[in-house]
């Protein structure tokens, strides 16, 4: 069972972590050599576009699908190893949160039944506890305690994703995985998840892997994050670095593309139809930076400056990523003249 | 009248005795991008289907024109008539929107039949389309469900482009891609609107991107307009509480600013 590191008192492992996995269904790898921690008291972020492997981490993060290679670790122990006991105490400490919270919630149940559920096989708790601890549980996640006698389809979708969450917690787990979870919610009440997810990290050390294609939303939760290309991180590091000045042309290419209020339209950067390249590095094909060694020789992951890369072009990158650059401005200025598209500035 | 291509007047839809949007005023000129933005509910996409006459079983009072035929009183025909040839529908999921028994060309090929154009105009057209929206030929070859999301939407657009339209009512057409293809798109709708006057009323819960591509924009809340005018001035200086909480909720990049003065 659970392993002694001795009386060195060796650091607290991080909750859970993948150790080079390689993920995959049926004949095909979709996620190759991943390495990441999620620790308690904050948020790891997971960007990168659809398909690229995201969520397939996610669920093996959860347990839920076996590594080819490499380990998913809870505390020490490998999930491949865990005992129904091991398994037990995982599910109360692990949880997840998906896309759309009516998928985590039975249709036949009212919510509060729901929650409840989880609330007995986790903590045996009696009627009355179970009933002033939904109570509490709904308040947390901004939800009026009335609403737990209604069904998962009497509710908004954003009520039905505050419940999931709320479900999620019932257990007062310390880790959760979060796969765009407020995706298909309005902004203002995506707010109101954030809000929440941050004050629960700052109280409780609740920590989070948190699955995001929004920038802005990882920005906010995330000191740390991981982008993947294609099944394979591409960088990684503190989160305000990556996107302040990507080292990548890929996390470059998603900052650039992100819109923002009273700025310029989002500027496309390579085409995203090409397929990732199966030689050399796979995002040479959209790659603006990409020269001959790009074609011949995968970049392998490597310490720039505080963060992990894998682009032979990193350092150039990095030069010019700065924003506001006179360097930046001429970059940007030839892309834009070499796609044909932004002839003209927005008109006032 | 001005060279509004829509113009709509105290439109009010009702259903039974609850009104689910009023919206005094709301016109698109050519070659003008205006957005509509609100939350869940506000009643955005309820003005877009009133645009298109598609709403039954609402009633719908006031007035609406599109390229100057009287949508409340144009009968099926005429409203089949503008629908496609001048106002073209884009919707969230285009994957979801297009026949997916069908490859890509028959179903360019049926639309542009159904409006009249048939043979080698049809193919002259079709190809240009797509040029237009930077798709190869080959997808024509294609089943929906072979085509990327990115993709099959640049394709609805082409399918609004081949058959003549001069606006697009398109709602959501960006939020279910990632950012990068999102960004493909926006390009796409930028150039056409810069180059051939293509009008574009956008319907988004996308504050950031609304303000980086719109003219004007209208604030929806509840089935009301909270506030409306340039996207510049709306943006900069919300003068309603309801707007300066929308933009104050959208998340950040670092190095983002908010402009916004609470």
């Amino acid at each position: 069972m659970t392993r002694v590191n001795g009386t060195d008192q060796a650091p607290e492992p991080p909750v859970l972590s993948a150790e080079r996995v390689t993920l995959g269904y049926g004949g095909t790898a979709v996620v190759h050599d991943v390495s990441l921690t999620v620790g308690a008291g904050g948020g790891v972020g997971l960007i990168g576009e659809s398909g690229s492997g995201k969520t397939t981490l996610a669920r093996a993060l959860l347990g839920l699908l076996r590594p080819r290679s490499g380990a998913i670790r809870y505390g020490s122990r490998d999930l491949a190893e865990l005992d129904r006991k091991g398994w037990t105490e995982f599910r109360g400490n692990v949880q997840p949160v998906f896309q759309d919270g009516s998928e985590a919630l039975n249709p036949r149940m009212t919510v509060g039944a729901s929650i409840g559920e989880a609330l007995q096989v986790h903590h045996r708790m009696d009627r009355k506890e179970r009933r002033e601890r939904i109570a509490e549980l709904l308040a947390d996640v901004g939800l009026d305690a009335a609403l737990a006698e209604r069904r998962p389809h009497q509710l908004s979708g954003g009520q039905r994703q505050r419940v999931a969450i709320a479900r999620a917690l019932a257990v007062d787990p310390r880790v959760l995985v979060l796969d765009e979870p407020t995706s298909a919610l309005d902004v203002t009440v995506q707010a109101r998840i954030l809000d929440l997810l941050e004050r629960l990290a700052a109280e409780r050390g609740l920590g989070y892997l948190l699955i995001s294609h929004n920038l802005g939303v990882v920005a906010r939760l995330c000191h740390t994050a991981h982008v993947m290309f294609a099944g394979r991180v591409v960088e990684s590091g503190a989160t305000l670095d990556l996107l302040t000045r990507p080292a990548h042309p890929y996390t470059l290419a998603l900052r650039d593309a992100v819109p923002r209020i009273g700025g310029e339209p989002p500027k496309p950067a390579g085409r995203t139809e090409a397929a990732p390249a199966t030689t050399g590095c796979p995002f040479r094909l959209r790659c603006p930076f990409a020269v001959d060694r790009c074609q011949e020789e995968a970049p392998r992951l490597k310490r720039v400056g505080t963060r992990n890369v894998a682009c032979h072009r990193a350092k150039t990158v990095l030069e010019l990523s700065a924003p506001g650059t006179p360097v930046e401005a001429r970059r940007r200025a030839r892309l834009r003249r070499s796609r044909g598209l932004w002839r003209r500035r927005r008109r006032r | 009248m001005s060279d509004a291509l829509i113009s709509v007047r105290d439109l009010q839809v009702r259903i039974g005795d609850r009104v689910i949007a009023t919206v005094p005023e709301l016109d698109v000129a050519r070659g003008e991008c205006v957005a509509i933005v609100g939350e869940s509910g506000s009643g955005k996409t309820t003005t877009l289907l009133a645009i298109l006459g598609l709403l039954e079983g609402a009633a719908v009072t006031g007035s609406i024109t599109v390229a100057g035929v009287d949508v409340l009183a144009a009968g099926p025909a005429e409203l089949r008539r503008i629908r496609g040839s001048t106002v073209a529908l884009v919707l969230q999921s285009p994957q979801s929107a297009l026949n997916p028994t069908m490859r890509l060309g028959t179903l360019m090929r049926r639309a542009l039949a159904r409006h009249g154009v048939k043979g080698d105009e049809a193919r002259a057209r079709a190809e240009r389309a797509l040029a237009d929206v930077l798709l190869p030929p080959e997808v024509l070859r294609r089943y929906p469900h072979q085509v990327s999301g990115g993709q099959a939407q640049r394709f609805a657009i082409a399918l609004a482009l081949a058959l003549g339209a001069e606006v697009l009512l398109a709602d959501e057409p960006t939020s279910a891609l990632d950012v990068t293809v999102q960004a493909e798109v926006v390009a796409v709708l930028r150039r056409l609107h810069e180059e051939r006057g293509l009008a574009v009323l956008l319907v988004s819960h996308d504050l950031a991107l609304v303000s980086s591509i719109a003219d004007r924009v209208v604030v929806m809340k509840d089935g009301a307009v909270v506030e409306s005018g340039p996207a510049a001035g709306v943006f900069a200086r919300p003068r309603e509480q309801y707007t300066k909480d929308l933009i104050a909720a959208v998340p950040r990049l670092p190095g983002h600013s908010a402009e916004v003065q609470a």
